[in-house]
This record gives C-alpha cells, structure tokens and sequence, in this order.
C-alpha cells in the first residue's frame, strides 16, 4: 500500500487501512459524556449534507465508524477526552475537511449542553450496609411501598401480532425496497414534525430520533438479517431493533442505554406504518415472578397482567398520582415511578426496595445479606401484627375505630378481610367500565358487586357509583372536551346526561345489597338539589325492581362522598338526605388548596398538614356527628400512619385504606394512646404553617407505654457478620416489635453516636446508644452474637455482648434514663457481664434484667 | 485521699454513669474517698457542694463536652481527662490526679 508523504506524520500512531485518496482530521473528544447519541446526531445532521465519504475512528478502543450513522458511532463508544480521527474522501474532500474541522472546533464542544452529567446515584443517602460498594442501582420515586424480587420485563417489547409471518418470502415483494420506503417515510414524518415543534427540548428529541430514523446502520443491518435468518421485513426489524438495542445496553453507559428506547420507538414506528396500527403488539406474558419496566402503563394493561407473576412495577416516566398507580397501591404491588437513567433493560434478576426508592440490577455479597435481612425484617414484623388479636380500637369519644379496605376489583376482596379489614370503605367501580367497548351491562354489574358483598360475609362494603369525568374519560362515553375538566363536569355532574347508565349502576347495586351489608357512596356531591335527585331515582328504581318481584334490602343505606368543601359545609342539609359520608381527602384538598397535586409547580400547596385543612376535617366530622352522621375517610390521608393520631383523636369512625396496609394501621391504632392524640390534635390544630405540623407529628408520641425491655428484646446466639450488620439488626428488631417506624433513622443515630467514640468496652462488651425522636418507645435491648465482630478499626477486643439503648429525644428527663443509667453503673462490674456473657435462657437473662434493674414494678 | 470528680459524655445516656461507677468502685479499691457529680441526660446528680469542694483534695474532670457549671472548679487542682481514659484506666487516672497535688 502507498501512503501519500502528506499523511504519514498524521498516521504513526494509528492502527487502521487507510485509502489512498483521504485526508485526516485528529481531534480529541471535548465532551463529558462522550459521543452518545445526541452529538452524534449533531455530527450526523452536519455530514447529512456533505458529499465526502467520512468515517470516524476511535483510536481508544480501535473502531470506526461510519459518521453518517448515529448508531454506528454511538457504538463506537468515544469517551471524553479519547483520541480521535476523522477521515475524508471524496470529490470535495478538501472542502470538507475544511467544514469538518470548523464544525469539531466550534460546534461540536457545545452540542450536548443540554445534557445533565449522567445520574451518580449520589443524590439520595443509601443505609450504611449499601454505602461506598459497586452496585449497580437506579433511583426512583417510591408509590407503593414494599420489597420485591422478580425478573425484570421490558413492557412495550417490540413485538408483532401472531398474524404477521416473521421469516419467509412473500412472492412479489421486495422486502428490502419496503423496508427503505418505510424509514424514507418515517424521516419524512419526522421532517414534518419539526417544522411545527415550538420548544428547544422537542426539536432536540425529534431530530434525535430522525437521525435514527435516516441511519444507514438500520437498513444495513436489516438485510444482513434477512438474509443470514430468512426474515420478513417485519421479523428483520423486531430482529435489527434487538440487536442494536443489546450493543448500546452493552456499553454500560446510562446515556446510551435509554437512546435503545429511541430505537425502539422507531422500529415500532416503522412496523406501524409497513403493516397498520393493528399488527403491533408491545405486551409480554408473565410467565414467572416478574418486577415489569414500562415507561407508562394503562389501567387496563395492569389489569390485564397476570398479577400472580406481577412483583412489582417500575414506571419510568408516570406521575405519582395516575390511576395505574392507585390501582397498583390497591394491589399492594410496590412500585417506583420516575426511575432514572434506567434505559432498555436486560432480562435479569433484580430487586425493586421500595423503602429506598431503589432498582437494585446488580448484586454482590452484602447487597445479597442486606436484602436477605431485609426479607426477614419484613417477614417478622408481618408475622407480629398477623398474630395481633382483631380487637376493636376507639377513637375519641369512646366511638368504634374502624380499620377498612379501599378496593378497585372485586378480586381483592378475600385478600382485605384476610388481612383483618373490618369491611371495605370504599369500593371503586371504575375500573369495572374501564377498558372495554362499551358500558358493562347491569347483570355484569351485578355479578362484580356480589362477589364484594359475598366475601364480606355481613361486614360493611361501601360501594361508590361511577366516578368519571374530562379527567378521568371513558372511551366509549365520549364526553364533551372540556377546558377545565377537573372543576368541570365529573361524577354525579354527569348522572344527569348519562341518567341511563347512572340508573343501571343503581339497580345492579340494589340487587346485590340484598347479599350483605351493601352501601352505596355517590361522589362529589355538593348541594342538596343533587342530593336530593339522586335519591329520586334511587327510590324510583327500587320500586320499579320490587314491581318486577326482584328482591332488594329494604332500605340500602346511601351516603355521600365528601371533597369539595361546599359539601364540608353543607353537612346539616345533606344529612337530611344521606345516611353516612365518607371523605375523599385527594379532592377535597385539592379544592380547598385551589391546587392540582399533579402540576409539579403548584404541588408543594397539597399538603395534608395544612392546619387550615385539619380545622376543616375537624370541623366537617363534628358536624356530621351532630347529626348523627357515621363519618368515615377514603383518601390517601386515611393510609399515612403520621396522621393516624389525629384523625382518632378527631373522633373519626373510619378510614379506608390500601389492603396492604391494613394490619400496619391497625397495629398502630391499637397501640394509640387517646389521651396523647387529643393533646397532639390540639397543639396541631393551633399550628400556623404546615411546617409546625409536621415537625410537631414527627417529635410527638402518641403510643401506650410499652416496657422498656421485653423477652422479645433479648436475643441471643444470632450469626451477624461485622459491626454494620449488627446495628442493623438492632434496629430491625425495633421495628418488628413496634418501637420505631424508622429503623434507618435510628441507625443513622447510632452512627453518629459511634463516630465520635467507639461504644466498644472490657470484656468484648458494646454499649450503642442514642437520643432520637425516631425511637417511638424507649428501648433496652440485649443481643449476643455467636462470633464475635469487631468493632473498631484498631486491633482492640472483638465484641460478643451488645447492649442497645434507645432513648427517644423529647423523654430525656423520663424515669427510664434511670434505668439506663443504673444500667451503665451495672456493667462495670465482672459478675454482671459474666452472666450477660453464659446465661443460656433468654427468659431468665430478661427477668434477671428486670430484677436488677427494678423493672419488675 | 479526698478525690471529687465530674463525668459528661456526648449523649449522656450511657458512658457518663459507666466512668463516674469504674472511679467510685476503683477509688474504694485504692482505699480513697471519693465524691462523682454525673452531667448527663438527666442533668446533674450527686452535685460537688461548696463544702465537697473545699474539703477535697484534688478533682477529676472526666467530660467530652462542656460542664455545667464549671467556675466551681476554678481553684481546685484538676486533672482533666476524656470520659474513655478515665473508663479504661481508672487506676491511672486516679494517680494521675493525686499526683498533682
């Protein structure tokens, strides 16, 4: 080969064939992240329009690439600061290399500045165990609660309907030329697009997507695999998008990882406009314990999931508050939202915590053990309040306190009262006319309800009629586009044009009640004149069903649903028409707030602590029960444990919650002290800001005394690896028994305490304490290790005996720093850590505690 | 001998009382009389009077934060140490102070 003089200075260092006829441009990556995909398709739409053959090489990793094909250079994988070279041939090549270099040193270094530095994961605090090790994790916004491990599935995969043969050939059809019609198309659309975008972001993506859509690396590929598989144009496109899709997933760099989801959108587009709208299929089948990646997801398409695979869901791009997110929290499927950084996924193994808000992709052995302790935290604490005795708690005024179950299907019914509900606040029928073709018909209706009232087996089940709305549309109902939906014609607002359906909903619902203990709710409710319509056609219908000798309960208690604060203040006049009301706190808020919790900018006024929105509950349940009204709650506020206190201590007869919770919130109801939630609901009440509420919530401690050691606090002969784990474990067993709801908090607390000297003394003995209001109940715990861990740095005796003192911040001056502090003066002497270290029996070490410590009292 | 002492740690739950126990217990065993104020979580116990700080003959001053009242101490010979040295070597503490007078 003859290299022309011109080049060789330029070429030593390099290892790659050069043409003859080229010129050489060198250039060091001036970007942060590297050459992902949007500076190449900055590069890519700056070479669309020169004629030169231009090829980029990465001297780094030794690939090329071609600089018209965004994904071939994605690929190429240039990093900051990696040595580059560009080659130009072609009729023009001087020209070119001219704009070339003008371009690489004016543009090129400022055509990522959009781009946020990739996610570090740093923005949240991970607990002790997890801090400071190579995991691979992402960071979301938890909504559901729990912890769930699963195979992770893409939904939306590329997929196309069985009808459609994916290998093959078509007589008569080019399948190469239609592929290449299709992408020309496409860039077309896109093309089109972007003259009417209005925003700099838009553009951005859009032209990003173009590039993809007019990259040579798409139509190459899809030959190659037709013709080493045989694959239709359709099975070609599924077979290229998996495979372009699988190389930028391999580079490990996040910013690459969701331009798969580009490709993907424009494989889908593709198959779409080749084979029409229908031919598209994006589910998978659940065919094993499943956490599912979707960017959003349908009502419908969850429903549609088989939930017994259905561990948990991470929605990359959904809001807190979408109906997919109710429905899930129903479920108790835990489920994170706004996942980051996350990309196109490979079918792995992985843990959804949602304590943390954490995707967990990639494991190691202390990842492995904090997980396995927290499986075991959660099974404990489960076991504990399933044992709890189903006694009836009582919120002020001596008043039963129900503990209810909020349902969207009837399909959960068996698992509420399973968990000890003691009927179902709120059942929510929407999702029963959701994603169908047209309204269901009353035996439909019929059918659903009775199974609730079945499960019940007498206990109440409030079921609440259609509410829909412009913000919540039915397909088939084809309501009026409204400008502003949420204050516009939702509910029984609607009743009166949809008075059919409205009638059909009443009489399926009558028909069930004679099956149990039926309620029927009506949603927002605001005057009596609609109070009063609404019973009209409930007695109507009855006497029509009783005329048609279809039995129903004599009289079906009918109540009203409260959220708007027109209704708050109507509760006298409405009284004369419903029999009980339930109040939606989500709605009622959000009027009151004059704030939409879904508009990012507005949300921060949604807050539950807002005393002005304690004194309205309060009121709005004094007055219902002056009237002789049940009152009960079915928003969100009713499953916050923070705000549990209050609402007893408000003289509340209910609240409706998420199944999931139902024994948490009886747990903590149980163990409320009246007395304690009556003062805390005063001082709130006083409160002038939202802040002073919750800073007074979070210090206050409203539960009954609890010994400060129990058997349950002794623990002896437990195999922990190393200090972290142990302090771990310790605050775990707190949360177990009751005596924190923030174990992590408590840890950190015991951290501090350790940072500034270690609690480590004589005898291989440890003394971990701390002063926090994250302790709800004062606690002395004893637990021994089976092998000593050390507990310092230094080489200093190895720790078997840890002794927990946990001491809540605002009790400081409480009779059990006594203890403690007897406590402390005990373990200076030998006998006494010599029995702590032999005694066997776990009851014996605890009376002997006891006694000593004059806790027998 | 007449020792006085005062012990505060940085929570006062646990090591102010475990330090002000190992000097009164060691003390005893090294035939001194001795007098412990604790400054912990529940204030000051056992407070040094005017007339236990006249009559002693040295003073611990085993703290890692700040005293409560420290002008008390102003005219007494002290010896001050951090809680742990005192909770690990009581003995050398001990000779330590007396050693200063």
């Amino acid at each position: 080969m003859v290299i022309s003089s011109r080049l060789v200075t330029d070429t030593l260092s390099i290892q790659f064939p050069l043409s003859v006829m080229a010129l050489f441009l060198h250039f060091t990556c001036p970007l942060k992240n590297g050459i992902h995909a949007r500076p190449a398709s900055v590069i890519e739409e700056f070479t669309h329009n020169l004629t030169s053959t231009i090829t980029l090489y990465n001297n780094r990793t030794g690939t090329q690439a071609n600089a018209r094909s965004v994904l071939d250079m994605v690929a190429a994988d240039v990093r900051f600061a990696d040595a580059c070279v560009i080659e130009v041939s072609g009729a023009d090549e001087v020209g070119d290399k001219d704009r070339l270099q003008q371009f690489i040193g004016n543009e090129l270094p400022s055509s990522d500045e959009s781009v946020a530095a990739p996610i570090t994961a740093q923005d949240q605090v991970l607990p002790r165990m997890l801090r400071n090790l190579e995991f691979t994790h992402f960071w979301g916004t938890v909504v559901v609660p729990g912890l769930a491990r699963g195979k992770l599935v893409q939904w939306g995969v590329l997929g196309v309907s069985p009808t459609i043969p994916l290998h093959g050939e078509r007589p008569g059809i080019d399948e190469v030329a239609l592929v290449q019609t299709g992408l020309e198309r496409l860039a077309a659309e896109y093309d089109d697009r972007l003259k009417h975008s209005h925003t700099a972001l838009e553009t951005a993506l859009l032209k990003a997507q173009r590039a993809v859509a007019r990259d040579p690396a798409i139509p190459s590929r899809v030959r190659q695999e037709m013709k080493t598989h045989g694959y239709t144009a359709a099975g070609a496109i599924c077979a290229t998008e998996q495979f372009i899709s699988q190389q930028l997933l391999a580079t490990g760099n996040p910013l690459l990882a969701e331009r798969a989801l580009d490709v993907r959108d424009v494989c889908l587009s593709l198959l779409k406009i080749l084979y029409g709208e229908s031919a598209i299929t994006t589910a998978a089948a659940l065919t094993e314990d499943s956490l599912v990646v979707a960017e959003t997801l349908t009502p419908g398409q969850l429903l549609g999931m088989d939930r017994s695979y259905l561990k948990g869901l991470i929605l990359t791009h959904a809001g807190t508050t979408s109906h997919t997110v109710i429905l899930a929290r129903s479920f108790g499927i835990p489920t994170l939202v706004q996942v980051k950084g996350i990309g196109a996924i490979s079918p792995v193994t992985a843990i959804l915590d949602g304590e943390l808000g954490l995707l967990v992709t990639g494991f190691n052995d202390t990842v492995n053990r904090y997980y396995a302790m927290e499986w075991s935290r959660r099974e404990q604490y489960n076991a504990r309040i399933a044992g709890l005795a189903t006694k009836p708690c009582t919120s002020a005024g001596g008043r039963v306190f129900e503990i209810a179950a909020t349902l969207g299907t009837a399909a959960e019914g068996t698992a509420a009262f399973d968990g000890g509900a003691a009927g179902i606040g709120l059942f929510r029928t929407e999702m029963i006319f959701m994603g169908r073709a047209a309204a269901p018909t009353e035996d439909e209706q019929y059918e659903e309800y009775s199974k609730v009232v079945t499960a019940a087996q007498g206990k109440p089940v409030i079921i609440r009629t259609l509410d829909i709305g412009g913000d919540k549309p039915l397909e088939y109902l084809q309501l009026l586009a409204e400008e502003n939906p949420f204050l516009g014609c939702r509910a029984i607002r609607l009743y009166g044009k949809l008075e059919m359906l409205f009638r059909t909903q009443i009489r399926a619902l009558l028909r069930a009640s004679c099956l149990g203990n039926l309620k029927i709710m009506i949603p927002m409710v605001c005057t009596t004149a609609e109070a009063q319509w609404v019973r009209q056609i409930i007695t109507e219908e009855q006497g029509k069903l009783s005329a048609e000798g279809i039995a129903t309960h004599p009289c079906v208690p009918v109540g009203a649903m409260i959220e708007t604060p027109a209704a708050a203040f109507a509760i006298k006049g409405l009284s004369k028409y419903f029999d009980f009301f339930s109040i939606g706190t989500n709605d009622l808020l959000q009027y009151f707030m004059a704030t939409d919790r879904a508009n990012a900018s507005v949300a921060h006024l949604y807050n539950l602590s807002e005393p002005g929105f304690l004194r309205l509950l309060q009121q709005l349940i004094n007055e219902a029960h002056k009237h002789q009204r049940w009152i009960g709650m079915c928003g969100e506020m009713a499953g916050q444990i923070q705000y549990l206190p209050l609402l007893m201590a408000m003289g509340l007869d209910e609240v409706s919650v998420p199944c999931s919770v139902v024994p948490q919130i009886r747990d903590r109801a149980s163990a409320c002290d009246m007395q304690a939630c009556e003062a805390l609901l005063a001082s709130a009440l006083a409160c002038d800001s939202a802040n002073e509420v919750c800073s007074l919530l979070q210090a206050a401690n409203t539960q009954l005394p609890q010994p400060i050691l129990a058997p349950a606090q002794v623990i002896l002969d437990v195999s922990l690896s190393n200090k972290t784990e142990v302090l771990k474990q310790l605050c775990d067993t707190l949360f177990i028994h009751g005596r924190t709801v923030q174990p992590r908090a408590v840890e950190e607390a015991l951290w501090q305490r350790e940072s500034t000297y270690s609690t480590a003394f004589a005898g291989g003995f440890a003394i971990p304490h701390c002063k926090s209001d994250a302790v709800t109940t004062n606690t002395l715990m004893v637990l021994r290790l089976k092998e000593p861990v050390s507990w310092t740095s230094d080489a200093s005796e190895p720790v078997r005996v840890v002794i927990l003192l946990a001491m809540r911040e605002s009790d400081s001056a409480h009779a059990h720093m006594k203890v403690f502090a007897k406590l402390a003066r005990k373990l200076m002497h030998d006998e006494f850590r010599e029995y702590l270290t032999t005694e066997s029996n776990p009851n014996l070490l605890c009376d002997f505690l006891r006694e000593t410590l004059d806790l027998t009292a | 001998m007449k020792i006085v002492a005062i012990t505060a740690c940085p929570t006062g739950i646990a090591h102010t009382y475990m330090a002000a126990e190992m000097l009164e217990k060691t003390a005893k065993k090294l035939g001194h009389s001795i007098k412990v104020e604790t400054q912990g979580a529940m204030g000051i116990e056992n407070e040094l009077t005017k007339a236990d700080l006249a009559a002693a003959d040295v003073c611990i001053l085993a703290a890692d934060i700040a005293i409560e009242k420290p002008e008390r101490l102003e005219k007494i010979r002290k010896l001050e140490v951090s809680v742990q040295s005192a909770l690990k070597d009581p003995a050398g503490t001990i000779a330590k102070a007396i050693a200063l007078r």
